[in-house]
C-alpha cells in the first residue's frame, strides 16, 4: 500500500519535483560517465603512445604469451621452453610484456632458424601471424571498435660501439625493429601532436625513402643514440617463401641499407618530483618528465614494404603479428576490451594502459611507481615529494561523492517540504516504516526517472556514432541495455543508501505536526 | 449516559519553555458511545493539546486515555498508529487533505491502510462522499474544491474506517457562516442517524448547539461541563 502510495506520489509530483529529477539526471550523467572513467581511462591519457601503438587495444597472435600453466597442460616441460629472444621481436610484446623475458613463455613460432629450434615442436608449429581480414570480420559488430590496423614491424639489427665499465670500447649488435608508419593516418591522429621532439617527423613525400625517426630517449635503455642527421646502417634478414606459402624471415642471410635519421620522437609516460639537498644543505624540489624508451625506428610504411619485396618478399604478404584496434570512446575501453577478447578467443588483446603499466612495473628502465634509480642514487636525493598519483582513480571517487550528495540533497528537498503530509499520514495511522517505505519508493522512482533522463541525454550521441559506424542494431541494443542497467543500479542504489537516513528521520516526525498549523 | 467509549484519566501535559507550562492540567473526562461532546474555551486554554492526547497523537506526561478498553500507555508508537488507523477519525481546521490525491483517493486512503480490497474501498469512498454531499466531485483535487467541500472530504475520510470516535479541532474555524451552518447540520445528522461519537473543539455556536455536553476549558483545566 505505502509502496503504491509512493509510486502515486512520484507520478503526481513529477512536475513539482522537476528540479529533483533534473539533478538526479545530472547525477546519472556524472555516474554514467564516471562509470566509464573507472573502467576505462580518460580519453587524453597515453594519447601519443596509443597513436604509436596503432590503437587503444593491441591484439597479438594466438601463440604469444603462453603461460607456464599452458605449457604444462600441453605436456611441454617448462624447462624445455626457450627464452624469448629479442631478435624474435616482431611485436611490442617483447618490450611491453616483461614476463616474456622469462622462461615459460613461447615466442612466435617459425621465427627463423636458430633460437626457435629448441621449442617443443608440438607447441609452436604454427606461426602467430594475424589474418587481418578474418580479424576485421570477427570484430565487426563490436560497438566500441572503429578500425583495425596492422602493426608492421621488420626486425633489423645495427652495430654500434659501446663503452664498457672497464673503459674499453666494444662493438655490439642491437636489435632494431623498424615500425612502418602510415604517415597520412598518423598526421590525422590527435596523439601525433608533440610526438616529434627534435628534427622533423615523417612526411608524406618520405614514403619509400630510407629515412627514420628514432626515440629521443633510447639511450635510457642502453641503445646507442641516434640524433637527427645521423646515418645508421641496418642489416635486414632476407625473405623466403615458407612451406605454407607465407613469408619467412631468413636470419642467416642479410642485406644492408643505410638510413638517415631525420628526427626524434618521444613517448611521455608521467612525471616525478623529489626533494634534493643543494650545496650548503639547502633543500630544493626537483622534477622530471619520464618517457617510455624504445629501440624502434619509425619509418614510412612504403619503405618497409619496398625493402621487403626487394629482399625476396615480392608477391608475398608482409607478415603481421600484431594489430592495433581503434576505440574512439576510450571511456568504455575495458568493456570494449572484453568484447574484443571474447570475439578473438585464440588471440591476446591488451589495452595500452595495462600494457604500459605492466611494462613499467617490470621491464622498462623507468619504473612507474618509483623515482628512477639514477635519481635515487644521486647523493643529493632526499625523498620523493609528490607521489605520482593515479588521477584516473581519484576522479570517479569524487564524482560518485558529488552524485551521492546530489541524491541526499534531493531526498531532503523532496521530503522537507512535505512535513505536513507526513504528519497527516501519521495521524491517519501510518507507522514509521510505512512512511519510510513510501518515501523510499518515491525517491527510488524519481531517481530512476532522472537516471533514465540523464542516460538518454548521454546516450543519444553515442548511439548515433555506433549507428554511423554500421554496428548491428542488436549489438547497440545489448550494449545500451547493459549500460543502462549499470547506471540505474548505481543511481537507484545511491538514492536508497543516501535516502535511507532522511527517510528514517522523517518517518519519526510526530503526528502532532498536523495540528501545529496556525 | 450510554456505555463509555473514551476515557481520559488525570491527564497532564506540560511544555517546557524555560519553565513548565501545563497545557493540560489534570483533566479527567468520559465520553459515552454515540455522544456529541463539544470543547470550548479561550485560545491557549489547552483544547488542541487535549484533543491530540485523546487521539493518541501525543503522549501525556502522566495520566492515561482508554479507548474501548485499550490503554494508550500500554501501546507502542506503532500500536498507537494502528489504533488511530482502525478506531479514530480526525477532522482538522485546515482540512489537511493530501494535495495531489483526488477527493476519492483521500477518502480511500485510511481504508487502503487497512488493506481492504480496492473495489470495496472505492465503493465505500464513493458512498461516503455521497453521504457528505460530494457525489459529483469524486475526481477533484483538493485545490479544485471550496473550503467547505474540502472539509466535507475530510469528514468523509474521518468516517472511512467506521471509527469509534471522530475527533475534530475547530472544523468550521476556516469556513464562512453559511458553510458553517451546513457543516453543523452534517455533524448533527451523522451523530443522529449513524450514532457517530464526536469530540469537537469549537467556538461555533452552531456546533455547540448540536452537542449533548459542552466542556469549558480554561488554563488547561475543565472549568465546567454544561
Ligand atoms: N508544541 C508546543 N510547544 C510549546 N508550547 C505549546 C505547544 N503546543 C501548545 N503549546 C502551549 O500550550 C498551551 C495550549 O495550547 P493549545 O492546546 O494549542 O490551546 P488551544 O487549542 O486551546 O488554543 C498554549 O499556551 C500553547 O502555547
Ligand atoms: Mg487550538
Amino acid at each position: 500500500m505505502f509502496f503504491h502510495l509512493g509510486l502515486t506520489n512520484a507520478r503526481r509530483n513529477l512536475g513539482r519535483s522537476l528540479v529533483a529529477v533534473m539533478s538526479m539526471a545530472f547525477a546519472a550523467l556524472i555516474l554514467s560517465s564516471s562509470l566509464s572513467l573507472s573502467t576505462g581511462h580518460p580519453a587524453g591519457s597515453f594519447r601519443t603512445i596509443r597513436m604509436f601503438m596503432g590503437g587503444e587495444i593491441s591484439v597479438f597472435g594466438p601463440r604469444f604469451a603462453l603461460s607456464r600453466a599452458d605449457l604444462e597442460g600441453r605436456g611441454v616441460s617448462p624447462t624445455l621452453a626457450y627464452q624469448f629472444l629479442s631478435r624474435d621481436a616482431r611485436t611490442d610484446l617483447i618490450y611491453l610484456e616483461p614476463e616474456l623475458y622469462s622462461e615459460g613463455y613461447l615466442g612466435p613460432a617459425g621465427a627463423g632458424a636458430g633460437a626457435g629450434a629448441g621449442v617443443g615442436a608440438g607447441a609452436s608449429s604454427a606461426a602467430p601471424r594475424l589474418d587481418l581480414d578474418a580479424l576485421t570480420q570477427s570484430l565487426k559488430g563490436i560497438p566500441g571498435v572503429s578500425g583495425v590496423h596492422p602493426v608492421e614491424i621488420y626486425l633489423a639489427t645495427m652495430e654500434a660501439d659501446v663503452k664498457m665499465p672497464t673503459g674499453a670500447t666494444v662493438r655490439k649488435t642491437f636489435a632494431t625493429p623498424l615500425r612502418g608508419r602510415d604517415i597520412a593516418f598518423d598526421l590525422r591522429d590527435p596523439g601525433y601532436k608533440g610526438f616529434v621532439v627534435a628534427g622533423r617527423g615523417l612526411e608524406p613525400q618520405d614514403d619509400g625513402a630510407l629515412v627514420a625517426v628514432a626515440d629521443a630517449h633510447r639511450t635510457i635503455a642502453g641503445y646507442p643514440d641516434l640524433p637527427p642527421g645521423s646515418k645508421v646502417t641496418l642489416k635486414f634478414p632476407k625473405v623466403r617463401r615458407g612451406p605454407d606459402g607465407a613469408a619467412v624471415f631468413d636470419y642467416t642471410n642479410y642485406a644492408t641499407f643505410e638510413f638517415t635519421v631525420v628526427g626524434q620522437y618521444a613517448l611521455p609516460t608521467r612525471s616525478v618530483s623529489w626533494l634534493a639537498v643543494g650545496p650548503g644543505g639547502s633543500e630544493e624540489v626537483k622534477g622530471e618528465d619520464l618517457f617510455w624508451s624504445t629501440p624502434y625506428l619509425a619509418v614510412p610504411e612504403g619503405t618497409l614494404k619496398k625493402i621487403f619485396s626487394q629482399l625476396g618478399g615480392d608477391g608475398l604478404a608482409f607478415p603481421v603479428y600484431q594489430a592495433g584496434i581503434s576505440v574512439p570512446d576510450t571511456t568504455r575501453l575495458n568493456v570494449t576490451l572484453k568484447e574484443v577478447q571474447a570475439a578473438l578467443p585464440e588471440h591476446t588483446a591488451v589495452g595500452t594502459a595495462a600494457l604500459l603499466s605492466k611494462a613499467q612495473e617490470g621491464a622498462l628502465p623507468e619504473p612507474a611507481k618509483e623515482v628512477p634509480m639514477r635519481v635515487m642514487g644521486d647523493p643529493t636525493f632526499q625523498r620523493v615529494t609528490g607521489e605520482p598519483m593515479d588521477l584516473g582513480r581519484l576522479i570517479p571517487i569524487l564524482v560518485y561523492l558529488i552524485a551521492a550528495l546530489l541524491v541526499a540533497a534531493n531526498m531532503l528537498v523532496i521530503v522537507a517540504r512535505r512535513r505536513r503530509e507526513i504528519g497527516i499520514l501519521k495521524a491517519l495511522g501510518a507507522r514509521g516504516w510505512d512512511v519510510a517505505a513510501m518515501i523510499l519508493t518515491e525517491v527510488t522512482t524519481l531517481s530512476a526517472a532522472g537516471a533514465l533522463l540523464g542516460f538518454t541525454i548521454v546516450r543519444v550521441a553515442a548511439t548515433w556514432t555506433m549507428i554511423s559506424n554500421k554496428v548491428p542494431l542488436g549489438r547497440i541494443g545489448l550494449a545500451t541495455v547493459a549500460d543502462l542497467g549499470q547506471v540505474l543500479a548505481l543511481t537507484v542504489g545511491a538514492a536508497i543508501i543516501f535516502g535511507l537516513a532522511p527517510a528514517v528521520a522523517f518517518s519519526r516526525l510526530p503526528a502532532m505536526e498536523v495540528l501545529r498549523n496556525e | 449516559m450510554d456505555e463509555p467509549i473514551l476515557r481520559a484519566v488525570n491527564l497532564n501535559k506540560a511544555f517546557f519553555m524555560g519553565e513548565a507550562i501545563y497545557a493540560v492540567n489534570n483533566v479527567s473526562l468520559t465520553v459515552g458511545k454515540g455522544e456529541f461532546v463539544a470543547i470550548v474555551g479561550p485560545s491557549g486554554s489547552g483544547k488542541s493539546t487535549l484533543l491530540s492526547l485523546l487521539g493518541g497523537l501525543d503522549r501525556p506526561i502522566s495520566g492515561d486515555v482508554i479507548l474501548d478498553g485499550q490503554r494508550y500507555s500500554k501501546l507502542s508508537e506503532n500500536g498507537l498508529a494502528l489504533l488511530r488507523r482502525r478506531h479514530l477519525g480526525f477532522v482538522f481546521q485546515f482540512f489537511n487533505l493530501i494535495p495531489h490525491l483526488s477527493a476519492l483517493e483521500n477518502v480511500a486512503l485510511p481504508m487502503r491502510f487497512n488493506r481492504l480490497a480496492r473495489t470495496a474501498v472505492t465503493a465505500r469512498a464513493q458512498e461516503l462522499l455521497e453521504t457528505v454531499g460530494l457525489g459529483s466531485r469524486l475526481r477533484h483535487l483538493p485545490l479544485q474544491l471550496s473550503g467547505g467541500e474540502q472539509q466535507r472530504v475530510a469528514i468523509a475520510r474521518a468516517l472511512a474506517n467506521n471509527p469509534a470516535v471522530v475527533l475534530a479541532d475547530e472544523p468550521t474555524g476556516n469556513l464562512d457562516s453559511k458553510t458553517r451552518e451546513e457543516m453543523a447540520s452534517l455533524f448533527e445528522k451523522l451523530n443522529r442517524e449513524q450514532g457517530q461519537t464526536f469530540v469537537v473543539v469549537t467556538h461555533d455556536e452552531g456546533l455547540t448547539g448540536c452537542a449533548h455536553r459542552v466542556i469549558h476549558m480554561r488554563d488547561g483545566q475543565i472549568e465546567k461541563i454544561a
